[in-house]
């Protein structure tokens, strides 16, 4: 494809293109970030890239939210948009809270024990510790 | 509306960078909240509400107090070096 | 640039006049985050970076740089090769969810599909996510539980005396607008709750919107007051109750679908709140796991214990 077409691909695609972006924004934090609270929080990130990615896969247009006004009327997928990936992610956001919290109590006893929220100094003293 | 949608993932992205560049930790959790608000818009704008009331109740509210609970436990503010 | 007020206080919070912790730490690391190079911490020799340290971390973070960028490239490249985005025959759009769709409100009842879903068609998936919480808040328990064996007798004491001081110098304010407020925070949270089949939300965001209005509870009439509803026996046995209770019905349901017997729960008529069969009960057993694990998660962040 020529770079002009890829362009406007990725402007079609823009949920998508946002999800890859954050997704490589979250990395990075996770990857350079010294600080122990941001790299929880980058993860929190990479999280909502992810669960942005799917969602956007189920969005057709021109469809109304998958919830059934009329029930005499039988449903058709014309006029829904797809449930599917709107149930696989509200179970994500609800498991990325316990995967922060669980983040956040290590990095809180690692704190209790080094007094510092980097990782270099983390290292530092434990390995200090350990000769 | 895909004025508002650009907008809105243009905003993402920002607060996504600059929760990585502070010099404070209470500003990143700030925009952290800022960021879960935000999508918390998209979900509906992608016709999916579900995901939009526990975004909503679960990625802004809980998340925000249990990150600032930890920061406060760890008191960490005073060793940023910002100077109050 | 001066501070809002508002920033102010919270900052004021955060750094706490709290003398739960351990003395105030004297010795604090630089945040600040590195993209390129990385800050050299200087304290004593290291063993991290000795000599040829610097370069080979120098290495490292470009390498990092190398790895973000290559898979940036590839991720867009496949997004560019992505169906276009809205349209109706994209790859989602197959015969799994037509048959959620459109058969989802005469086999399981509620008009709500996405909770059709979460709740009964993939109920077993959903059932695993609630263990995953479950996991969550016992190993948060573990971390940070406050016990003989991580917490010296000073903190204790200076936890007992920030309780006292709080006690004293309870926020009237705060106290007399939660009065006002919690029965319609709770009423809010239960009602999401018990339309989770008929209206956006369900257990989970229910759930956390009574974990919150507990939060809020907490924070107002102190931590005393929820003890004395809220304890340790009612957490256990609200959380494992909940999880046994949706155990039992996930299984249930499994057992007569497979075995194509006659469903012995009525459905009802779609779109009154006593219908769609399990998915109600489910929905509360999920809400209380979900109201419990956050009150558990705030309250053994803030004071290590319940």
């Amino acid at each position: 494809m020529e770079l002009n077409e890829i362009l406007r691909h990725l402007a079609e695609n823009r949920f998508e293109t946002a999800s890859v972006l954050l997704f490589v924004v979250g990395l990075a934090g996770m990857l350079f970030n010294r600080n122990l609270f941001k790299k929880v929080v980058s993860m929190g990130f990479m999280d909502s890239a992810i669960f942005l990615f799917l969602t956007s896969a189920g969005y057709v247009e021109g469809r109304i939210a998958p919830i059934i006004a009329d029930p005499s009327v039988p449903a058709t997928v014309e006029v829904y948009s797809n449930p599917l990936p709107a149930g696989l992610v509200l179970t994500g956001i609800v498991v990325s809270v316990s995967f922060t919290a669980f983040g956040l109590a290590l990095t809180q006893r690692l704190y209790k024990k080094y007094h510092s929220l980097n990782i270099d100094e983390i290292m530092m003293q434990a390995r200090k510790s350990e000769d | 509306m895909a004025a508002i949608e650009t907008l809105l993932l243009l905003g993402l992205i920002v607060c996504a960078v600059a929760a990585n560049f502070t010099r404070n930790l209470l500003p990143t959790i700030i925009i952290y909240a800022a960021f879960g608000t935000m999508l918390s818009v998209i979900w509906i704008l992608l016709k999916a509400p579900d995901l939009a009331i526990t975004e909503a109740a679960v990625g802004v509210g809980i998340d925000t107090i249990l990150f600032l609970l930890a920061l406060r436990s760890m008191h960490h503010l005073d060793g940023t070096g910002d100077g109050k | 640039m001066k501070k809002p007020l508002w920033y102010e206080k919270l900052e004021r919070w955060v750094e706490g006049d709290s003398p739960a912790l351990p003395e105030p730490l004297a010795h604090v690391e630089n945040p600040e985050p590195v993209k390129e190079e990385e800050a050299p911490v200087q304290h004593g020799p290291s063993l991290l970076r000795s000599a040829g340290g610097t370069a080979m971390n120098r290495l490292t973070t470009a390498f990092g740089i190398l790895c973000c960028a290559i898979f940036a490239l590839l991720m867009l490249t496949t997004v560019a090769y992505l169906p276009r985005f809205g349209d109706a025959d994209n790859a989602p759009e197959n015969e799994t969810s037509r048959r959620y769709i459109e058969q989802g409100l005469e086999e399981v009842g509620a008009t709500n599909l996405v909770t059709n879903i979460i709740l009964v068609y993939r109920g077993f998936d959903t059932y695993g996510e609630s263990c995953v919480l479950f996991l969550g808040a016992t190993a948060v328990i573990m971390l940070l539980e406050a016990d003989r064996k991580n917490t010296s007798q000073k903190d204790r004491l200076a936890l007992r005396r920030s309780d006292a001081l709080d006690e004293e110098e309870r926020n009237q304010i705060l106290g007399h607008i939660t009065t006002v407020l919690m029965p319609v925070i709770f009423l809010y949270g239960l009602y999401i709750l018990c339309n989770g089949h008929l209206s956006p939300g369900g257990g989970f965001a229910g759930g956390s919107i009574l974990g919150g209005a507990l939060i809020l509870c907490e924070n107002a009439f102190g931590a005393r007051r929820v003890q004395s509803f809220f304890n340790h026996k009612v957490y256990h046995i609200i959380k494992v109750g909940a999880l046994i209770l949706y155990a039992v019905l996930i299984c249930y349901t499994i057992y007569v679908g497979a075995n194509g017997l006659p469903n012995l729960i009525p459905l009802g008529t779609p779109g009154s709140i006593l219908s769609a069969g399990i998915i109600l009960p489910i929905n509360v057993a999920v809400g209380l796991e979900v109201a419990c694990t956050m009150y558990a998660f705030y309250t053994y962040f803030g004071r290590g214990d319940l």
